[in-house]
């Protein structure tokens, strides 16, 4: 299992951090919150949103719950969703192999974001702060050194796996 | 593997083909809302390849794109078949038995390929002229493991569930290149109206089950 | 070499002078001696459209022509009685053609072709070589020979409703294809002794049809079977008028694709057509329908309706009396 990168989208569309591996099981190497991201950023954020309109709309009769995206794959590589209740998605890039990452995807949540951000009474509640910013035109991230020192151990011993 | 809907769309994104196998999904869609799931699949598709992680652009890695033929999917058992007694090999048509029996290599390299969610997946083959080939299985990948390593086993269901999908949908070409293609009476990327062509479609469907 | 003289391609002065190709630095090259001897075309390509060989055409090539041909019509005619019409018009200068064909075949006797082979072979001992290489195309042919006389077989027991075709028939066909295959492989060979047409096989011709029933039987055999590869599937006398007799085929390969099943009836009539211009040229004037008819599993069973003249059945009955009715 190989992952390329991560992602965290806010419920206001924007990427309020990504992390990108560059060279294969070189947990060192790459980039985190890139400017050249943005794009490609807006790019996933699209494919994902689009998929999960769909998804929406084909729901099974009886079913009460939401039709939540699990994975999205192409011949190269696997897009791995977990969207939380209050809008948060986290998403992981992996090869294409299908392998279950929602169980990482909740750690990261559960154990990383709630306890160095949300905890955080330094950390901003919501990253967008003006009127702009919660149309998608957002730029403020994630820069807290603990959460991002915990989550780099934490996926590191995933990518050198 | 039970299919629900098989969609065909064709090379610029409209939706040519459309039917539902069960109730349980879609039931309360109109013909309207399959049509912007037809291109909203289709205009997915393209902008998939553009998300392409920066690491697989730097290294060249072969990836292998065959997939392996796997034997009457969606066809009879042979046992049927011999009652019949009908299925010739008929030159130059796909009319085998099994209509191939060889693996082959995907033409979906960088596309959208598979789309999986809580209560289906979706699988999807492109042929070499855009066409693209839709079907809505009602079997979840991989829903109940909940750990990343040692899931070896599943790994492999879910990936032969992707193989009889592929298998299953390039049979539904071969069928569509007979019955379609040969009609005198079909406009070229008008919506398929040949009943002859939804029998057997849906004949493999309920041979799949 | 006397056997020069029989070919009359290669016994042409312009024929034996042809150069066979220009060297720049000689200027034109002249032809080898023993390359006189080659004829231009071996003349197994004129012998070949007649013989009763199985040649068979790819099924998609043909349906796209089909369809093209519908298409066609499709566009120019204006009512569906116009457009079956054509299409039968079509269909029928392929019938009055394969009236000829056919029965130019099938008067090569099953075991004739094998004994004329033998004779040559015998007459021409000129040279060890040659000898043994007509033996090896007479065997090539004797085993075509079989074949022919087997489908034959197949087609003189009529009445059966299914055909047992695709065993039989596919296993046929292999074996000829290697056949032809290997005798083939002599015609480089022995060209020479291939100048033998498929008429010099024919010693009787085989005597026309007369009767209504041995015409249709010749239909539903050895037309049905040129056509489509099997034997039609019925061939039923109408029960109510007499005149109308039914050919029945479960699975019309060439209109198998189509959809609709009024689309498809109305593109049957180019088989429609077939049928008629053979059976009109045949000197029995009549009207051919289809209808289909689907039965079990049989969805495409398509029925061809032939209605023959009044006039046909009177001489009919003139001839042959109250035998036929």
């Amino acid at each position: 299992m190989t992952i390329y990168s991560f992602w965290i989208f806010d419920k206001h569309c924007n990427c309020i951090y990504d992390r990108e591996w560059t060279l294969l099981g070189n947990p060192k190497s790459g980039t985190t919150n890139s400017k050249q991201n943005d794009d490609i950023a807006k790019l996933l954020y699209g494919t994902i949103f689009s998929l999960r309109s769909i998804s929406g709309k084909l729901t099974a009769s009886g079913s009460e719950s939401a039709n939540e995206i699990r994975s999205i794959s192409t011949g190269k590589f696997r897009v791995h969703t977990y969207c939380t209740a209050t809008g948060l998605w986290f998403i992981l890039l992996t090869d294409f192999k299908p392998i279950n990452y929602d169980k990482i995807l909740k750690h990261i949540y559960a154990d990383i974001y709630v306890k160095y951000i949300s905890c955080n009474y330094l950390s901003p509640y919501d990253f967008a702060e003006n009127e702009s910013e919660m149309r998608g035109q957002g730029v403020r991230k994630i820069s807290n050194k603990n959460f991002m020192g915990n989550l780099e151990r934490y996926l590191e011993t995933w990518i050198s796996a | 593997m039970a299919i629900e809907t098989i969609l065909i769309i064709n090379k610029s994104g409209g939706l040519i083909y459309h039917r539902n196998f069960s109730e349980s999904f879609a039931s309360k869609l109109n013909s309207n809302d399959f049509l912007i799931i037809a291109s909203t699949i289709h205009s997915v598709f393209a902008i998939a390849s553009q998300v392409t992680p920066k690491a697989l652009q730097l290294t060249q890695n072969k990836v292998d794109y065959t997939i392996p033929y796997i034997p009457m999917v969606g066809m009879e058992s042979s046992a049927n078949q011999n009652n019949r007694g009908n299925p010739e090999m008929k030159l130059g048509s796909y009319k085998g038995p099994d209509y191939f029996r060889e693996s082959f290599v995907s033409w979906n390299k960088s596309g959208l390929r598979q789309l999986s969610t809580d209560q289906f997946t979706m699988y999807i083959y492109q042929t070499m002229t855009g066409l693209k080939f839709v079907a809505l299985s009602s079997n979840v990948l991989s829903s109940h493991h909940t750990t990343a390593n040692g899931t070896v086993d599943k790994t492999k269901s879910a990936n032969l569930a992707s193989q009889v999908a592929d298998n299953f949908l390039r049979k539904i070409y071969c069928v569509y290149s007979d019955y379609v293609m040969k009609d005198p009476f079909y406009s070229m990327e008008m919506p398929i109206k040949s009943e002859t062509f939804d029998k057997k479609v849906k004949e493999m469907v309920n041979n799949l089950l | 070499m006397s056997q020069q003289i029989i070919q009359p391609s290669t016994a042409d002065p312009s024929v034996r002078d042809r150069s066979t190709g220009y060297e720049y630095t000689v200027g034109p090259k002249p032809s080898l001696p023993d390359e006189h001897m080659r004829s231009p075309l071996t003349s197994r390509l004129y012998a070949a459209s007649l013989a009763a060989g199985k040649q068979q055409v790819s099924l998609a090539a043909m349906t796209f022509l089909f369809q093209e041909m519908i298409a066609y019509l499709h566009k120019n005619c204006t009512s569906v009685t116009e457009f079956e019409g054509r299409l039968s018009a079509y269909g029928e200068s392929i019938g009055t053609k394969l009236l000829e064909l056919l029965n130019l075949r099938s008067s090569v006797a099953p075991g004739s072709s094998s004994r004329t082979s033998t004779f040559l072979s015998s007459s021409s001992q000129t040279s060890t070589a040659a000898g043994s290489t007509t033996a090896g195309s007479a065997t090539a042919r004797s085993r075509s020979g079989t074949v022919t006389s087997s489908r034959s077989g197949v087609s003189a027991s009529t009445h059966t409703g299914t055909a047992p075709s695709t065993g039989p028939a596919s296993a046929a066909s292999h074996s000829n294809g290697s056949a032809t295959a290997d005798s083939h492989s002599h015609h480089t060979h022995a060209h020479i002794h291939q100048t033998e047409s498929l008429t010099s096989q024919i010693t009787r011709m085989r005597r026309r049809d007369l009767k209504i029933l041995d015409i249709l039987q010749f239909v539903h055999g050895t037309l049905w079977s040129y056509l489509f590869d099997h034997v039609s599937d019925d061939l039923v006398k109408s029960s109510e008028r007499n005149n109308e007799y039914m050919i029945i085929d479960n699975h019309p390969p060439l209109t198998q694709f189509i959809s609709g099943a009024n689309n498809r009836v109305s593109c049957d009539y180019f088989v429609c057509g077939i049928i008629r211009g053979f059976l009109t040229d045949a000197g029995f004037r009549c009207k051919v329908t289809a209808h289909t008819m689907p039965q079990g599993t049989f969805d495409n069973r398509t029925v061809y309706l032939i209605q023959f003249d009044n006039q046909v059945l009177e001489r009919e009955n003139i001839r042959f009396g109250q035998a036929s009715s």
